[in-house]
């Protein structure tokens, strides 16, 4: 500043030359106070505002703007969360989840402009933000006894874990159901970015991370899609960057930064974006407790067991989901050695229905507590569970390729596989502890090639195949080929090896 | 910049302005603001009757989730009237928040840090409490914030340059 000082004829009224106050072009009348009442009664007769304020919601006075909020809390609690569990799209219905049960993650309130909102933004004592021309002053919950600063316009916000709604907008109209629930689905998918810390920047407004976080958003709402991937991405691209000639659109922060002159590696960042990043795409509270259970895992409060099992209660889209996050085969690393191969291996079982649907299609609950001890993998789990199980929970299992799919899948432990195959196919748990003799004997017998002393199949070898049952041997050559007896036979001697075989197809 | 520096009465002539050429004082229900870029900063006075002090203001930015490091917190008398000098820190990220923009459509933002420096004096008069200064953005440019400080060390307050 250069200009010389010089007094003019000091002024005790205010200024003569001074703009009109600033006022937000965007909004409505704001027939919630009696000024805009008038203001509407001038603009459309008395019959016009009877009907208009019949269905608008109001906050001129305390009384008024509590009455409103306790309308919105009923209406957020009784009809749009039962509106959002019954929705046609999954995501919707899954957000709804976040919601609801004995301790659900997401809480849901009102928030309300206060009745003395002007008072409240004009004060010498508001926060050097909040400015009258941009900001106004809301309460939460039901009674006007707190005071949230917000921009004019607000309809909704997030706080911690709890979600504050408007359900109207600026004029009082109420909001659709349809509208509340694509926000709060956009909003859960923020929250859930936030949780899981992929996109680390954005709490910079001109990041590439910030447009991610809101191109996922609005990818999830679905409020842009149709046509293909491609499309969906453009009309995102375009809402939020705006165009080139208009500068007032897009956000102001993203459109500035995509088309700032020159060499723009945001531009291109943005430009190469076609599909959403990041991990629970569908805002599913399983997928986020199965993140929490790695964590916890990690902290050594939880076991891979445990994972195993929230892996296994996935729905198959969701355990597909999590296999590709990158997120998720962090965390399996972080786990590393045997651990990481269970969950992987959890997590790549087949999705689709003939798998899924086959495995237990009765919903048998013995079935359900067996599969329980195939993950846990414990022999005497796996042969208590299976003596529990009635005849014809044996029959669904037997040479059921869907079980054996979960078996693989879940037991990786080939000596242990082995010993499930022979117990579910002679319906025999003794053969199950036959086929771990069987297998000890080869041990020992590797420990003896080992050593240098075997001279052929030794004599406990022999008595431990004789102990099992024809169909025992059968599953050992068919189905553990790739498992069992590449690990225990094919690892002896040549000329042993081939005798074992002998013996078993004897 | 050429031109003259013109003065402005704010907060019923409790306080006066000193504006740059050019620069006019805006008014919107009794908050009187100027600012050489509304997007980084502004200068402005608002009074309010009845109680309230700095503490009352310090306690509303922490209550707005902001931590608060004051730089300056000074009490002395200016123009014949008690003055409290509060200059602070405030650093802040912003709540989510869901905004209708009408035929513009809908905006979701917040969730940004934001690092802004107070200026500001409180001014007890006649039973109202006064504030007048300024708050700029920490990354404004060098002279937007000297622009705002220029102004706020021509205010003059009571009996201050009559």
């Amino acid at each position: 500043m250069t200009g010389r000082v010089e007094e003019q004829a000091p002024s005790e009224t205010r200024e003569a030359g001074a703009a009109p106050a600033v006022r937000d072009p965007i909004q409505a009348p704001d027939i919630a106070t009696p000024a805009g009442v008038l203001a509407l009664q001038r603009a459309a007769g008395n019959r016009a505002v009877g009907r208009v304020l019949a269905r608008r919601e109001r906050w001129g006075t305390q009384a008024e703007a509590q009455a409103t909020a306790t309308k919105t809390r009923t209406r957020l609690n009784t009809k749009l969360l039962p509106y959002m569990q019954a929705h046609s799209r999954k995501i919707v219905r899954n957000t709804a989840e976040l919601f609801v049960g004995a301790s659900p993650l997401l809480t849901m309130d009102a928030t309300t402009k206060r009745s003395d909102s002007q008072a409240q933004v004009t004060s010498p004592t508001a926060p050097a933000f909040v400015t009258p021309a941009l900001y106004d002053a809301f309460f939460r919950g039901v009674t006007m006894t707190n005071v949230h600063y917000h921009q004019k316009g607000m309809i909704g916000t997030l706080s911690g874990t709890t979600m504050y709604v408007r359900g109207h907008d600026s004029s009082g109209e109420l909001e659709s159901l349809e509208d509340l629930a694509n926000t709060v689905v956009h909003e859960c998918s923020h929250f859930f970015v936030k949780q899981y810390g992929e996109l680390p920047q954005t709490t910079n407004a001109s990041s590439f991370d910030r447009y991610a976080d809101e191109f996922r958003a609005y990818w999830v709402e679905g409020q842009y899609a149709g046509g293909s991937d491609a499309e969906h991405a453009a009309r995102i691209r375009k809402h939020l960057v705006g165009t080139a000639g208009d500068p007032s659109s897009g956000y102001p922060r993203l459109h500035a930064a995509y088309f700032a002159p020159g060499a723009n590696q945001f531009k291109a960042q943005v430009d190469a974006l076609t599909g959403p990043l990041g991990y629970n795409l569908s805002n599913s509270i399983r997928l986020h407790n199965l993140l929490l259970l790695f964590r916890e895992q990690a902290a050594g409060t939880k076991t891979v067991d445990d994972l195993i099992f929230a892996i296994a209660r996935l729905p198959p889209a969701e355990r597909a989901e999590a296999a590709r996050s990158s997120l998720i085969q962090g965390l399996e690393t972080t786990i590393g050695g045997t651990g990481a191969q269970r969950v992987r291996a959890a997590l790549s079982a087949p999705t689709s229905s003939d798998y899924v649907g086959q495995i237990n299609p009765s919903g048998s609950h013995p079935i359900n507590l067996f599969l329980g001890a195939i993950i846990y993998g414990r022999p005497d789990l796996l042969k208590r569970r299976y003596d529990e199980l009635p005849t014809a929970d044996r029959r669904t299992l037997m040479r059921n390729p869907a079980f054996m799919n979960f078996v693989d899948h879940h037991l990786l432990d080939s000596a242990l596989k082995a010993a499930v195959w022979a117990m579910t196919e002679t319906w025999r748990t003794s053969q199950f502890d036959a086929m771990v003799t069987f297998i000890d004997a080869l041990r020992r017998a590797k420990t003896e090639a080992d050593a240098g002393t075997l001279n052929g199949v030794p004599d406990y070898v022999t008595q431990a195949i004789r102990a099992l049952h024809d169909y025992s041997r059968w599953t050992f050559f068919s189905w553990s080929r790739e498992g069992a007896l590449r690990d225990f036979v094919d690892v002896l001697p040549a000329g042993v090896a081939r005798d074992i075989r002998e013996q078993l197809r004897a | 910049m050429e031109g003259a520096w013109t003065r402005r009465a704010a907060a019923d002539g409790v306080v006066r302005v000193w504006l740059p050429p050019g620069a006019t004082l805006e008014e919107d229900n009794g908050y009187a603001s100027w600012s050489p870029d509304p997007g980084l900063g502004r200068f402005s006075v608002t009074s309010a009757e009845g109680g309230g002090d700095g503490d009352e203001l310090l306690a509303a930015e922490r209550d707005a989730g902001a931590e608060v490091e004051v730089e300056e917190d000074v009490r002395l008398e200016r123009g014949g009237l008690a003055v409290r000098r509060l200059r602070y820190r405030s650093r802040r990220t912003t709540p989510r928040e869901v905004i209708d923009r009408g035929a513009a459509g809908r905006m979701h933002g917040g969730e940004e840090d934001v690092e802004t420096l107070a200026d500001f004096v409180l001014i007890e008069a006649g039973g109202r409490l006064i504030r007048a200064g300024y708050v700029v953005e920490a990354h404004a440019a060098p002279e937007v914030t000297a622009s705002l400080q220029a102004v706020s060390d021509r205010l003059e307050i009571g009996d201050e340059g009559r």
